[in-house]
């Protein structure tokens, strides 16, 4: 079989946690952000920023002559910059083919299982100068947080579309003739393949990290390696998915031969059933990945650097 | 070398084949159809426009604006001297180029031989979400809109927040004037970055700290999402050929499937009736 795309659904439980500010609902200390339904949410865009912190960090480890460009300021370099070739950018400025790149990695939105209970903490910051003309007066604010949640979050990697760029000519008779250009050799391909999978585990830089050590590690957690462009299972843990729906999940991915890891923390792992930890799983969809076939476009042209 | 076939373009029309679309949310989707000013208003429902980008992404289609504009006039031109003797197709829309435009520039290849004939909507949760898009501006925007800046900076930006009481009180704001005043106008000096960090006071030009910020700033905009209770359900009146090609590609789509913005996943099904 060849991987062309992975999927990853986990639960990761946070407690006492303000994953994502919003808006200032509440005076001078900014809320935390729920939907209307009274679950708090991390919004897509903050996971993006938190699995490529994950990635940089990961990344530099080892690097292999790349890196991690910062958030506001993504080059276009895909075969050396990972935040350009996983997350796309759009330079306004360069032509079409050169200026624009959809994400191959995606996220969703994190939104907690149940209804959130919000607590309030009462923040004082004391006037030090008793002098009357002092600008800092005294203030009270309330800050939100919530105090236990278990947050559904996926992610998603496009595997064809890493170190490739697509062009497109026109050819007679009503063809388009589609060309991949290949910035990136095969090993270096598998390893951010990886680098993505092991960051889905690693993320831990949220809002307020500072002070609150909130962290999205997985206690349950959905590995599909796919052998089609699905992104079905991202509803495996969501709160209305019966056991029944999860079933009908897992035989539609086995019926088309991908493979899918499964880990809980929450039970007793056994190998024999098919029961893993979190950790077994992520070992075993690491291996799979890298003794299976990983998707690259036939007929790449090379533009490495001889 | 892979090759589209574009071909069912040039069949005239002719809307006889029926299928029924379903699309799932899969996350909360934020679809918004305009270039909106600074609230992004999520639609209840995708648009037709939205429908057909979703399927040239199952089909692998991903032209940029000038090459899907040639295209498109390359393909009306082969079917217009196949059809336009006919009376039936002279004046179509088909032929002729015209088209309702989706309000963000997107033009879908498949807006002639496809349409959305009836729905079933689903009942939406709305909620609003704080997004901080990232902007690229030459104008002075940049100055407010970024918390970051070259260290070098900090004594002058410092000096930009300090008042300076050898001047008189500005009679408005009954505050003294800082002692360096960012500007864009020709009174504002256009200095090297080394010569603005030392200058003690004056009017400075914000080109001059342009290359100590980052190259985009941030401004926080609302952005509407929606949650849909159940599938979006279409049927949909197309020609035979397209639905064959449609069938094939959501059964092993090109590229994962999106409504609105990114992180909008869907989770689509196409059945011929």
């Amino acid at each position: 079989m060849t991987i062309k795309s992975i999927t990853v659904t986990l639960i990761a439980p946070m407690s006492d946690h303000a994953a994502n500010r919003g808006e200032k609902l509440l005076g001078n200390a900014s809320s935390i952000k729920r939907r209307p339904d009274g679950r708090v949410y991390i919004s897509g865009q903050m996971q993006r920023h938190a699995l490529f912190s994950a990635v940089e960090r990961l990344n530099d480890d080892d690097p292999n002559g790349t890196y991690v460009a910062n958030g506001d300021g993504p080059s276009t370099k895909i075969e050396i910059d990972l935040r350009s070739d996983l997350g796309g950018y759009l330079d306004t400025n360069k032509g079409e083919y050169s200026g624009r790149r959809t994400a191959p990695l995606t996220a969703t939105p994190a939104v907690a299982i149940t209804r959130s209970d919000i607590g309030r903490d009462l923040l004082v910051r004391l006037k030090q100068n008793a002098d009357a003309e002092s600008e800092q007066k005294q203030a009270l604010a309330t800050n939100e947080f919530s105090q236990r949640d278990d947050m559904v979050m996926s992610f998603h990697l496009d595997i064809g579309a890493v170190g490739v760029r697509k062009r497109y000519s026109y050819e007679k008779e009503q063809h388009i003739e589609t060309q991949y250009d290949n910035f990136i050799k095969d090993d270096e391909h598998r390893r951010r393949v990886k680098l993505f999978l092991e960051a889905t585990r690693s993320i831990t830089d949220y809002a307020n990290q500072a002070r609150q050590a909130t962290s999205g590690e997985p206690q349950k957690v959905l590995i599909v390696l796919d052998t089609k462009m699905s992104r079905k299972a991202a509803r495996y843990f969501a709160p209305e998915t019966s056991p029944e729906v999860q079933a009908n999940i897992r035989a539609e991915l086995t019926a088309r031969e991908a493979q899918y890891f499964l880990g809980d923390d929450t039970q007793k792992p056994d190998e024999a059933k098919g029961h893993y930890s979190v950790d077994m799983a992520y070992e075993k969809a690491t291996d799979a990945l890298m003794a299976g076939t990983l998707y690259r476009p036939a007929s790449m042209i090379s533009k490495m650097p001889a | 070398m892979e090759n589209i076939d574009l071909s069912f373009f040039l069949e005239p029309p002719v809307l006889d084949t029926a299928a029924l679309l379903t699309i799932e949310a899969l996350y909360p989707l934020s679809m918004v159809p305009a270039q909106p000013g600074a609230y992004y208003r999520s639609q209840a429902h995708p648009t037709d426009p939205m429908i057909f980008g979703m399927l040239e992404n199952a089909l692998g289609w991903h032209f940029g604006e000038k090459e899907r504009s040639e295209f498109l006039k390359d393909l009306r031109k082969t079917a217009s001297k196949k059809h336009n003797k006919q009376a039936k197709w002279k004046d179509s829309d088909w032929l002729s180029g015209r088209s309702s435009g989706s309000g963000s520039g997107f033009t879908s290849l498949l807006m002639y031989h496809m349409h959305v004939d009836t729905h079933w909507l689903p009942q939406v949760m709305e909620y609003d979400d704080l997004w901080s898009q990232h902007l690229h501006d030459v104008g002075a925007n940049f100055m407010g809109g970024s918390k970051h800046y070259d260290g070098d900076l900090e004594s002058l930006i410092n000096r930009s927040k300090t008042p300076d009481t050898t001047k008189p009180i500005n009679p408005k704001t009954k505050k003294y004037p800082p002692l360096i005043e960012f500007g864009e106008s020709t009174t504002h000096q256009k200095l090297t970055r080394e010569d603005a960090t030392i200058l003690p006071s004056g009017a400075v030009h914000f080109k001059s700290v342009r290359d100590g910020y980052p190259l985009y700033y941030v401004s926080p905009k609302r952005r509407g999402y929606v949650v849909p209770q159940s599938p979006y359900r279409y049927r949909i009146m197309t020609t035979l050929t397209l639905a064959n090609l449609i069938q094939i590609a959501l059964n092993d789509p090109a590229s994962p499937l999106y409504l609105g913005s990114n992180d909008g996943w869907v989770d689509v099904n196409w059945e011929q009736l």
